[in-house]
């Protein structure tokens, strides 16, 4: 490189401006870098009020895909706070056995604060609450609540399940088309009115000597016209729309209002992605893409709720069985881990709705 | 600059403002209900373009597709948003003429912000003021400057003068 | 939409600002590049680091938003219709090999630059480089517009490439040559209503030193390559005002002046800038149609969803750029070549000379392309100011503003008339050019010109209103 000597008249580059200059230059290049990373990494950490886990949804199928972390260590008791983003579309977020239900979008390039404490040790399950794409629902993650006291405690799942419905020995992944069905949504309001004015003790008496849990809508359809009964004398000369709404009544009288709308917002939430907003079966998720693999059940599409002879045929112990397991090789999740008994049995009591009409 | 190309440019000019601008009696159909599904993916709209016409009652039905979409509609109150599986809707009166774009309002990945449709609501009349004034304008334009130096005699800048 | 004025013959009107003396004195003050660019400097590494750290969220990414938004607003609307080239004088692209080759940062330390100080290659010496690496950006535009990653590269890119050739080529040769924003600016800078021009050429004639061009302790050789005594264009001119500093005679000057004039230096209108001035307005027509239409097709075509559909869009979209547009203007001008009679110059001649006549109808369509996005877009600025990565921070308390289009409704009667003025002042410069070669017939030889960029501007309001 060619160096000449400066000319006398040219001021040195030691001179005040240019140091101040290089200074000022440092301060950009280097500078603001330092004050962002040492923000970021330094102060922000040493400021924040608890202990803080960043969380980051991704489209399950892009790279690093589903959460990251998608296991998340706390202490029994720990106040926690949890910073969820989004890096691709909009997700959702929500750890149901932790009571962390929160309808805020976990929006791209935001931040969404969670703060919880855990006072019971266990693994509990989180999961995407926004249908993001036909992966939704691999979307899921852990988060481990350890007691230093008790180590084998952190492996539980909490408050599973307690219904053993495979002891029932109900086939869940067979068709289950009812024997009988109704042509029209029957009517549980229109049942109950025929029941004040034909019955001689509360209706579900008439059933106390099955699991109410096993019976299915067909089943006890077909009771009601069993002559040489109780039930089958009261009802026996109805025609079968008027003892369809019986059925219908029969069922609404299974959960309480509250549990229905608890299980209004989880099918919302959970299930309109396959099943639709109005269980037709047609969410965007419905038909899995065939390309994927035509062969097998993951391309059948999910279950169609007003599909009457279909509701027919199921009791509430093989809709329970399908939630807890999942639909094996289908894209049907499982939901065991995610929701209580009680959310499993509400949900159930709200996908009837959609067969049988309630108030 | 003649007197004449100026009067020429003034008036052209006039005229195109005018074309833009004076107000005229509406020829309306009569206003109906529109029902309009709009199917949103990544990301585009599908119709991507919708025609109304001035004084109907529409109403915008947003189902997502693949993920959550958003509607925001240019010059209009609206702004619905869906998540996929869950349909949104938002009706309104398309009380003014002219193009309007509507826009995905949820991000919803990295061409989000070009996730646009369209809503014509006819007649479009701005669109052919605005045509009329182009040619207002043109034609404006050519006459004023064949007006301002008919003669055959070369005008040169000194620019030019220093280059040619 | 007045009509541009006609000027008559001497009525060369100037008004030289640099007599105001606060101006003058600023304009002369040395750190005052060095201020302006320390400022652009410290937003473009913000925009690097965000771009590579920052969420991959375009939209609540600072580099994308102050990239793509603020900057490209701020330079195509205002700077460069107002002020010209003024940008490429702030730009902290070059900064960092220009103070590399002069080993300082505002004060010149000696007559040498610190480089091999090759020569650029003669057959470069031209914007075709400039056309091709914006055409090369411009095909990956809504990657790069989108993903703050690509965004980085592009800019990181820049940033080594220009210090890479100050190490091997005296002065800018990245911004005058190789530079893809540096092409338009220079085109479009030729429209702006200020220039810097020498007062009186004679002065400089008689004037042996050129401190204006090899520097001395006042200031540094102009950057750019030119000799301030031949300016007659903004085009390749970046206003850094160093040879207003550097003129002994204080013969350098920057006025106002009425726009456009650089349009009818005739013997300076040559084939790649004739290119540019295609490239600009097909780039303008495509991606109103692209980015701003309601055509899903297109956009994932652009948006790379899959090989195939990309490749047939790059084909279709270069020869929309090299062929199809001014292949169309050429038959125009062919046309208008025999209707006005004008058998005396080339073809060749006649079809570069006339592509001037779109450059004022170019710029306006940048300017309504860009109303079109930056005012529905420009309110991300505020979250992303507070929350520059994504990262949740809260500076100022605005990451919570939420997107708020400002007068969408009002966009396309904002369109309109900057398009029909730029059409005016389109028509007026292909006159004007037409002109230089007699007024015989000059009606007629306008008319398939004219008609071209009606049509063109048709095409806009179509797809903005129709």
């Amino acid at each position: 490189m060619p160096d000449n000597s400066a000319p006398k008249p040219y001021p040195s580059f030691r001179s005040r401006p240019e140091r101040i200059a290089l200074v000022l230059v440092l301060l950009a290049v280097v500078g603001i870098p330092l004050a962002v990373l040492g923000t970021q990494y330094g102060l922000r950490p040493r400021l924040a009020p608890m202990r803080t886990i960043e969380l980051v949804g991704r489209l399950p199928s892009a790279e690093h895909g589903g959460w990251t972390p998608d296991t998340i260590t706390v202490f029994k008791g720990e106040r926690v706070r949890l910073l969820l983003t989004s890096a691709d579309v909009v997700h959702g977020f929500a750890v149901p056995k932790l009571g962390i239900e929160t309808d805020a979008w976990v929006e791209p390039g935001k931040v969404l604060e969670v703060i919880f404490t855990a006072e019971q040790p266990g693994r509990y399950e989180f999961l995407c609450t926004v249908w993001c794409e036909t992966g939704h629902w691999r979307m899921r993650g852990v988060i481990e609540v350890i007691d230093p006291d008790d180590a084998v405690a952190t492996l539980r799942d909490v408050s599973p399940p307690t219904t053993n419905w495979m002891e029932t020995g109900i086939d869940i992944d067979a068709e289950h088309p009812g024997e009988n069905a109704p042509s029209q949504p029957p009517d549980a309001r229109r049942g109950a009115e025929l029941w004040a004015r034909l019955g001689d003790r509360p209706f579900p008496e008439h059933f106390a000597d099955l699991d109410p849990r096993l019976l299915s809508p067909s089943h006890a359809f077909a009771r009601l016209s069993r002559p040489g009964t109780a039930l089958g004398a009261l009802t026996g000369s109805l025609g079968a729309e008027e003892r369809w709404h019986l059925v219908a009544y029969l069922w609404s009288l299974k959960a309480a209002p509250d549990s229905l709308l608890r299980g209004e917002y989880l099918y919302q939430r959970d299930c309109t992605g396959c099943h639709g907003s109005l269980g037709r079966g047609d969410g965007p998720g419905a038909h899995p893409d065939l390309s994927l693999d035509t062969a097998s059940d993951m391309a059948r599409p999910a279950t169609d709720f007003t599909d009457l002879r279909a509701q027919a045929g199921a009791s509430d112990m093989l809709y329970y069985g399908k939630l807890v397991r999942g639909g094996m090789g289908t894209t049907m999740p499982y939901w065991g881990r995610l929701y209580s008994e009680d959310d499993l049995w509400a949900v159930i009591a709200y996908v009837r709705s959609f067969a049988f009409k309630r108030d | 600059m003649t007197q004449r190309s100026l009067l020429l440019a003034v008036l052209s000019t006039l005229l195109a403002l005018a074309a833009l601008l004076i107000p005229l009696p509406a020829v309306r159909p009569r206003p109906q209900q529109r029902q309009i599904h709009l199917n949103a993916r990544m990301f585009a709209f599908e119709p991507g373009s919708v025609k109304v016409n001035q004084g109907d009652t529409v109403t915008l039905v947003l189902h997502s597709q693949d993920v959550t979409h958003g509607i925001y509609l240019d010059g209009y109150d609206v702004n619905i948003k869906a998540e996929p599986g869950k349909p949104a809707q938002a009706t309104f009166v398309a009380d003014r003429q002219g193009k309007f774009r509507f826009r995905c309002s949820v991000t919803c990945g990295a061409m989000h912000p070009f996730m646009i449709g369209e809503l014509v609501v006819g007649p479009n009349l701005p669109f052919w003021r605005a045509v009329v004034a182009l040619l207002i304008v043109v034609a404006g334009s050519i006459l004023t400057l064949r007006s301002a130096a008919p003669q055959a005699t070369p005008h040169v800048s000194a620019s030019d003068q220093a280059t040619r | 939409m007045s009509q541009p004025p006609i000027k008559q013959p001497g009525s060369n009107w100037r008004f030289e600002l640099t007599r105001l003396p606060f101006l003058y004195r600023l304009l002369r003050w040395r750190p005052l590049q060095f201020t302006l660019t320390l400022i652009t400097l410290s937003f473009f590494v913000l925009a690097l680091l965000t771009s590579f750290l920052g969420t991959p969220v375009g939209n609540r990414n600072f580099s994308i938003i102050f990239v793509w938004i603020v900057w490209w607003a701020l330079v195509i609307i205002l700077l460069v219709p107002a002020l010209g080239r003024s940008w490429c004088a702030i730009c902290p692209i070059p900064a960092p090999g220009e103070w590399l080759q002069r080993r300082s940062f505002i004060h010149p330390r000696r007559r040498k630059l610190w480089t091999l100080g090759k020569r650029w290659p003669r057959r470069l010496k031209n914007i075709w480089l400039q056309n091709f690496s914006f055409l090369a950006m411009a095909l990956f535009s809504a990657i790069i517009l989108t993903r703050p990653v690509a965004t980085g590269l592009v800019l990181l890119a820049f940033i080594l490439l220009a210090v890479g050739l100050s190490l091997v080529y005296e002065r800018r040769i990245f911004c005058r040559y190789v530079c893809p924003v540096g092409g338009f600016i220079g085109l479009y800078s030729m429209a702006a209503p200020i220039e810097l021009r020498v007062k009186d050429i004679e002065v400089c004639r008689a004037h042996s030193t050129k401190e204006c061009y090899v520097g001395s302790e006042h200031g540094f050789g102009c950057p750019w390559l030119v000799f301030p005594g031949n300016l007659q264009r903004n085009t390749y001119c970046g206003l850094c005002t160093e040879c207003l500093k550097t003129c002994t005679m204080d013969n350098v000057a920057v006025n106002l002046r009425l726009p456009g004039l650089d349009f009818f230096v005739a013997k300076q209108r040559r084939l790649d800038e004739a290119y540019k001035a295609f490239i600009m307005l097909a780039c303008a027509l495509a991606y109103s149609a692209v980015l701003l239409g309601p055509w899903g097709v297109l956009k994932d075509a652009a948006n790379f969803a899959s090989l195939d559909g990309w490749l047939i869009y790059a084909a279709v979209f270069l020869a929309f750029n090299l062929l199809i547009l001014p292949g169309l203007f050429y038959l125009t001008t062919l046309l208008s070549r025999k209707l006005g009679a004008r058998g005396e110059i080339s073809a060749r001649a006649y079809f570069i000379d006339l592509s001037y006549s779109l450059i004022p109808l170019g710029l306006a369509a940048w300017i309504a392309f860009s109303l079109g996005f930056v005012l529905v877009s420009i309110s991300y600025a505020l979250p992303v100011i507070a929350d520059p990565f994504g990262w949740g921070w809260n500076l100022f308390g605005l990451r919570d503003m939420p997107w708020t289009p400002i007068a969408p409704g009002l966009i396309p009667y904002m369109q309109v008339p900057v398009l029909l003025g730029g059409l005016t002042f389109s028509i007026y410069t292909l006159w004007r050019i037409l002109g230089e070669h007699g007024r015989e017939r000059l009606t007629r030889a306008a008319l398939p010109p004219a008609f071209f960029l009606t049509l063109a501007t048709f095409g806009f309001l179509w797809l903005y209103l129709g």
